[in-house]
């Protein structure tokens, strides 16, 4: 196993650095369409998908762990390639950096337009692109470890920030428009759950940086504390969206959580808040999509067995410019965006029951150590 | 990192600020004309006059206005462009106006009401799509006629800011209750909730007050001449869709709601109607009522508040719904014109019987006026929404039909918790 090569000049991450990073990662889609599509899939239980797909991520979560915790926290591509060989392993690297590059190039296109529709209408988008990768890529740079420190300086004030926004905006709604509890009903509600378990999705990048992890406790903490906290604020996020408009405008609704932000006005004395978390939501997306970028990067090293990643962020980050513009227009992103998840939660959430299959099924350690 | 290469970073971060000083967004507030009320009616040829009132910030003055214009006349500037949608319009003013026309701070969009009887979401649509537009922003429909009327004769009594002035009224609706003012946002989520209609205000432009301004200032009519205008309007003020017999002061009022059915405007109800419409929706916090005292006497005034939520339970008897209301209220009173000595613990239940008596029969008979036209602005739907466990049951439950069949029963109940800085008023025999 060739982890400790892929983590070359990176220390060691806590459990809440980890959390908060991963965390930022998963919530890039909440700023986006996010919301929009759980009402239109589940109608006013909306709020309810998120509780029911954090179970189903959980309990991946914790098969992800046993597997972590049976190889000493190798990769997940270490351990595919030490059960199927190097060239799986190469496959597999390929694969999971292309599908982290698809995930970042389509929110950032998604970004980029948020940021046109709404505030810059003028400039052109290949400038916000452009600006975000470079952004993303200094992040990126110095490892997972710089990126941590970099949002536990935004993330207090990123969350106090959402939250305000998220409690006052929820001030503004009504307790109504969350009725009729059920949505379409409670089995499509329950459908509507398990297929947005690919909601937490991102959680998988947590395998792909094991190594990084000083003890086991720290892996298993870090990883429960990103699900409880993704799943606290999408459901906050969903019930405050779902509070501020009745359930036929939120599933029409561009940039849901924006559009909650501008509601927000108590008389003259407070009002026009949204360029404040705007502001703070770019930060964080920012980061997010770095984390993207450096999980696409890191996965693409520990494929080819590289020694660093470092060589591989700007053309990788090329590579997500690319695919950000591959839709013409920012409805085919938004579509396009809303059931790549579904299908990636194949290959996400699939290699680590795989391996874990495989560890106890096929897997004989003596025989492979020398 | 190698030295060269922190180098052509440095460069490069020099090379952007220096040649990166502009932006594509930049909002200079001199390039800027910023609209703050709009106007819609409906013009010849199938086309809409899109009235847009504008402010000239030169003429602003500080809070007071002391330093600044004299009125909104000079505050702001009306221009009226004809157009076939109102982004067309937009477009033809950027044209005839010298700055960039920005919506950022428009405050009331009012619908005149030709074109708010043809429906008014065609023309929403725009202000949901362009982030200029808030969804805080007010909508307000003309009682008669068009809204230019409106625009053209505006006058506050004190404010010589628009935005201020349209704040004001708002928060005036909150105290005295003769009518609601929905922003965009609420509307749009009423529209969308097929069990309930939506409401609007109703401006009307007073013609005594109306035909007392001239060249910008309101001149009012001697008393001999205003008597005479007058005359022949024995309803109490608000009671009718009438004008309010008043003379000065700002020709516009704010009386009464519009009802509206997807949209389009269906019924105009009074100023009365708004305060029970309010209580039934609650959407009504406080304000002044007078009533007649139990001896008939003279009236007296209470200011009454809403205590708490009313509560509506709807039980059902086949498919016939039995609808029950409960609303809670408090008061303060204010003036008793008789001199009669009604404030006392065992006394003054005569006045709160009166009150409830009132308001119950003025409810019903509200609520028989809406089984009537088959519609429900009250939102009575809501307790059953509330325990309706998917949405297919609660769309296909075609309430405005059922409610117009509905057994409904009105219990008001009303304390008169203080009775002002004076017990007893002075007695006759006292004076």
């Amino acid at each position: 196993m060739n982890q400790k090569n892929s983590t070359k000049r990176q220390g060691y991450v806590g459990w809440i650095e980890a959390s908060i990073c991963i965390g930022s990662f998963v919530h890039v889609k909440m700023f986006l369409a996010n919301p929009r599509e759980l009402c239109q899939m589940a109608g006013t239980a909306a709020w309810m998908v998120p509780l029911i797909g954090v179970i189903g991520a959980i309990v991946i979560f914790f098969i992800l762990n046993h597997l972590t915790a049976t190889f000493s926290r190798a990769s997940l591509l270490s351990i595919a390639g030490l059960f199927w060989g190097p060239t799986i392993q190469f496959l597999l690297g390929i694969l999971f950096s292309s599908l982290f590059i698809l995930i970042s190039g389509y929110e950032l296109r998604i970004f980029a337009e948020f940021v046109l529709t709404t505030l810059l209408p003028q400039t052109p988008i290949s400038i916000v692109v452009i600006s975000m990768v470079v952004l993303n890529i200094y992040l990126a740079i110095g490892g997972f470890e710089s990126l941590s420190r970099t949002i536990m300086i935004i993330a207090p004030i990123g969350l106090t920030v959402l939250t305000l926004a998220l409690t006052f905006g929820g001030t503004m709604g009504t307790v109504y428009n969350l009725s009729p509890w059920l949505g379409y009903g409670f089995w499509d509600t329950l459908s509507a759950g398990l297929l947005y378990t690919s909601l937490y999705e991102e959680i998988i990048l947590l395998g792909f940086i094991a190594p990084l992890f000083r003890e086991q406790k720290d892996f298993r903490r870090s990883g429960l504390a990103t699900l409880v906290l993704s799943a606290v604020l999408f459901v906050f996020a969903q019930v405050v969206y779902e509070m501020c408009f009745q359930i036929q405008s939120a599933q029409q609704m561009g940039f849901p959580l924006f559009q909650v932000t501008r509601l927000i006005r108590f008389e003259t004395f407070l009002q026009r808040l949204d360029p404040m978390f705007v502001f703070v939501w770019a930060s964080v997306s920012s980061v997010g999509l770095a984390v993207g970028l450096y999980g696409a990067a890191l996965t693409l090293t520990q494929g080819i067995r590289a020694t660093d990643f470092r060589p591989y962020l700007i053309p990788l980050a090329v590579l997500s410019i690319c695919v950000s513009f591959i839709p013409p227009r920012s409805l085919d992103a938004v579509n396009t965006y809303s059931f790549i998840p579904w299908l990636l939660q194949i290959p996400f959430y699939g290699l680590p029951v795989i391996l874990l299959l495989w560890s106890k099924l096929f897997y004989r350690p003596q025989e492979n150590r020398p | 990192m190698r030295s060269w290469l922190k180098w052509i970073c440095v460069c490069i971060v020099f090379a952007t600020l220096a040649l990166q000083t502009g932006c594509w967004d930049r909002n200079e507030l001199e390039n800027l004309a910023f609209v703050l009320t709009m106007g819609v009616d409906r013009s010849i040829d199938n086309k809409i006059d899109v009235v847009m009132r504008i402010a000239v910030p030169g003429n602003i003055g500080g809070p007071t206005g002391k330093t600044g214009g004299e009125s909104i006349t000079q505050t702001t500037k009306p221009i009226t462009i004809t157009a076939r949608t109102i982004p067309e319009a937009v477009s033809l003013a950027e044209a005839t106006v010298e700055r960039r026309v920005d919506f950022r701070h428009l405050r009331v969009l009012i619908f005149g009401e030709e074109i708010a009887k043809e429906g008014v979401l065609p023309y929403l649509d725009v202000l949901e799509r362009f982030p200029q537009f808030r969804r805080s922003v007010y909508i307000w429909v003309a009682k008669e006629g068009p809204a230019r009327n409106i625009f053209l004769t505006a006058e506050p009594v004190l404010e010589k800011s628009v935005s201020r002035y349209v704040d004001d009224v708002a928060r005036g609706v909150v105290r005295y209750g003769y009518t609601r003012m929905p922003t965009l946002h609420d509307f749009l989520n009423e529209v969308d909730n097929h069990q309930l209609n939506a409401v609007l205000p109703l401006v009307g432009v007073n013609p005594i007050v109306s035909s007392e301004k001239k060249d910008g200032s309101v001149r009012p009519l001697p008393t001999d001449k205003y008597h005479q205008e007058i005359e022949g309007n024995v309803e109490p003020g608000g009671k009718t869709l009438r004008s309010l017999p008043r003379s000065g002061g700002n020709p516009s009022e704010f009386l009464g709601i519009a009802v509206m059915q997807e949209g389009r405007l269906i019924d105009k109800w009074s100023a009365w109607d708004a305060r029970i419409y309010g209580l039934l929706r609650d959407s009504y916090r406080g304000g002044i009522w007078v009533f007649d005292t139990p001896n008939g006497k003279g009236p007296f005034s209470v200011i009454i508040r809403r205590a708490q939520q009313p509560k509506i339970d709807v039980t059902w008897e086949g498919d016939k719904p039995f609808i029950d209301i409960h609303l809670f209220l408090e008061g303060q009173l204010l003036s008793v014109l008789a001199l009669e000595p009604y404030v006392s613990t065992d006394r003054i239940t005569l006045l709160e019987s009166q009150v409830v008596d009132s308001i119950t029969a003025e409810t019903s008979q509200l609520i028989e006026r809406a089984q009537k036209e088959k519609i429900d602005p009250f939102y009575l739907a809501r307790s059953i929404q509330m325990r309706s466990l998917t949405m297919q049951e609660f769309d296909s439950l075609d309430w405005k039909n059922r409610f117009s069949g509905a057994s409904v029963t009105v219990h008001v109940d009303f304390k008169i918790r203080r009775p002002g800085l004076r017990i007893q008023p002075r007695s006759e025999e006292s004076r």
